[in-house]
């Protein structure tokens, strides 16, 4: 449900504006100078934005294609992201976008050409290296593609440079325009998954974990390159016991051939982040939790965040070989 | 749950009566700097200001310093404004969801308010008087001075100006009189009785986020707790109601008598307590 919409002025007439206009017919929209003149202004909250978001349409000037944090990739030498929208329709309990922003309505960049530029100018630089770009990493891949087209269009690119890897992060079960296209063997549609238990919890308004891995099944079996992302692993009574049954039924449900890779990553926060995000939900379990600040970052303590991992990783092995596994930690 | 609290800044007595009348709010005693009024549960405030955005300012001001829940409560600027002939007739009332002054360039755009069944317009503020009626906005002189104010103190989400239409011809300007604006709001205090159902839902929101956990005031006034002690302590209780809803503290710690021991005791109760997700 969209609250309202604005537009900037320069963008008014672009295409892509009016043909998301068309989505929501009710809305009359207010035209703006600039995204930043509703979004992100001090004294926000981002918990009452977040019953009732509006969306933001704008152009992105600058810096379209970043690199990712050290010890973020899966497997190529060279690794970006692009974000082409902030903030996402679902509401998880640690997502870090509530701590970076104070807003949460949805920023949708509708220049879509202009970060396409920019990733094929990267693609071209590094033709001899493979290449990964990460979406949605300031939101969901695929949960907003009805109003924004944003797979639609990038996959078609992606399709032409084949040294370039593009990973799609999402929780969304809307992927039609991936069961209307053929598979693209550079795509790797990476789902975010933990135990269905704590998913209730935590993961709010996101599908849940078994329409997720029903639709990883379906991706599957058509031929589409699966990620699976076990991020953040979640501490709890009788963690080892969800974490199993988690990763048996994900394998009983998905053919092991089709798996791309593996990631595990812990619960974090940047210290600063944290303190606004406690202070928005200061009635979350999950942020109620033992963490202990670690340097710059705020986890479980180092014993709870190891053993977690190797656990998790020695289930997996089980399942699926180890050259398939990855860090995405993204230092900070 | 809290009920949620409102503050009102209205400039004019014709405009605010029907609201006190409605919200059964009687004036606070005392010397006040501007008129201010509540009601029995005090959680129904308003200021009338006088006119112009000094006024509404510091007329806002005011009230913050005056309402215990100022923090949390839902700011409405409420009153009646000049509009272009094209905007609306009088008697049409408006949720502001673009705020602009006469002087210079910068703009605000309040919260839209979820539900509200009002009509969305852009208001100008100015500090004269204003009898321009071919504009496509309202105008008035108060509000930019209100909003600019109030959203230094709290979340915009709780700030919200609504206007209705008293003139948009030159004509129309010399049927304003006291009884008329009163008449203007009466006919449409439903809509500022849904307008505050708004509001308080809110303002119960952030309430909720900001309300001190219940034994910090017993528990500090008995026993000295330094300035990060009390930090710690909140902290501490807010993630005791959390993980021990049921689990009342007090019995707990009765015999603990000073501020270390207490500490002691939370953190490793709450470090030992494993959350439970199924
Ligand atoms: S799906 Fe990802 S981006 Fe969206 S709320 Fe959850 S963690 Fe944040």
């Amino acid at each position: 449900m969209i609250n309202q919409i604005y537009i900037e002025n320069e963008i008014k007439d672009h295409p892509r504006v009016q043909s998301i206009l068309k989505k929501f017919k009710r809305k009359n929209p207010i035209f703006i100078d600039k995204y930043a003149s509703v979004f992100n202004k001090k004294n926000q909250n981002f918990r009452i934005q977040k019953k009732y978001p509006s969306l933001i349409l704008s152009q992105k000037k600058t810096s379209y294609v970043l690199k990712t944090p050290a010890d973020f990739g899966i497997g190529n030498s060279h690794n970006f992201y692009f974000s082409h929208m902030y903030n996402c329709l679902y509401d998880c309990e640690y997502c870090f976008l509530q701590g970076m922003y104070s807003s949460a309505d949805y920023v949708l960049f509708v220049n879509f050409e202009d970060f396409e530029e920019e990733i094929k100018e990267k693609i071209s630089f590094l033709k001899n290296d493979k290449v990964t770009f990460f979406s949605g990493y300031d939101c969901d891949s695929l949960a907003f593609e009805k109003v924004s087209g944003f797979v639609k269009y990038f996959l078609p690119i992606f399709k032409k440079f084949p040294n370039a890897d593009i990973e799609l992060r999402t929780k969304s079960t809307q992927v039609d325009p991936l069961f209307s296209m053929e598979p693209i063997s550079n795509c790797v549609v990476a789902f975010s998954l933990m135990p269905t238990e704590i998913a209730k919890k935590v993961d709010h308004k996101a599908p849940s974990i078994e329409k997720r891995i029903n639709t990883i099944s379906e991706l599957a079996s058509m031929g589409w390159k699966i990620g699976l992302r076990f991020d953040p692993l979640i501490h709890g009574e009788n963690w080892k016991i969800l974490y199993s049954n988690l990763f048996e039924n994900v394998f009983k449900k998905i053919d092991k051939k089709v798996i791309h890779s593996i990631t595990l990553g812990p619960l974090r926060f940047p210290k600063n982040m944290f303190k606004k995000i406690i202070s928005m939900n200061p009635k979350s379990k999950l942020l109620s939790d033992t963490l202990v600040l670690r340097g710059n970052k705020i986890s479980y303590s180092n014993g709870i965040e190891q053993e977690m991992q190797s656990f998790c990783t020695g289930l997996l092995k089980d399942y699926s070989p180890e050259t398939l596994f990855f860090s995405c930690k993204g230092n900070f | 749950m809290s009920n949620g609290c409102i503050c009102w800044v209205i400039a004019l007595p014709s405009e605010a009566k029907t609201l006190i009348e409605e919200f059964k709010m009687f004036p606070i005693q005392g010397d006040t700097l501007f008129p201010v009024y509540k009601n029995k549960n005090e959680d129904e405030w308003l200021v009338i200001t006088g006119v112009g955005q000094l006024n509404a300012a510091s007329g806002a001001s005011y009230l913050y310093s005056l309402c215990p829940q100022a923090r949390t409560s839902f700011w409405i600027n409420f009153g009646i404004a000049g509009a272009g002939k094209k905007v609306g007739n009088i008697g049409d009332i408006f949720f502001i969801n673009e705020l602009r002054n006469y002087d210079h360039d910068k703009v605000h755009y309040p919260f839209i308010l979820p539900q509200l069944k009002i009509k969305n317009a852009m208001l100008k503020t100015y500090d004269k008087p204003q009898n321009n009626y071919q504009n496509s906005f309202l105008f008035d002189m108060e509000s930019w001075g209100f909003y600019n104010i109030v959203q230094r103190k709290i979340t915009r989400e709780l700030i919200t100006i609504i206007k209705i239409i008293s003139d948009n011809s030159i004509e129309t300007i010399s049927s304003i009189s006291k009884d008329f604006v009163k008449k203007l709001v009466k006919e449409k205090v439903e809509y500022l009785v849904s307008l505050r159902d708004i509001g308080n839902s809110l303002s119960r929101i952030e309430m909720e986020r900001k309300k001190e956990p219940y034994i910090f005031f017993d528990l500090t006034k008995n026993i000295h707790f330094t300035f990060s002690q009390r930090e710690q302590l909140k902290k501490f209780l807010i993630r005791w109601d959390v993980h021990f809803p049921k689990r009342p503290l007090f019995p707990e710690i009765k015999d603990l008598k000073d501020a270390k021991s207490i500490l002691g005791y939370l953190e490793s109760s709450l470090d030992s307590h494993v959350l439970k997700w199924e």
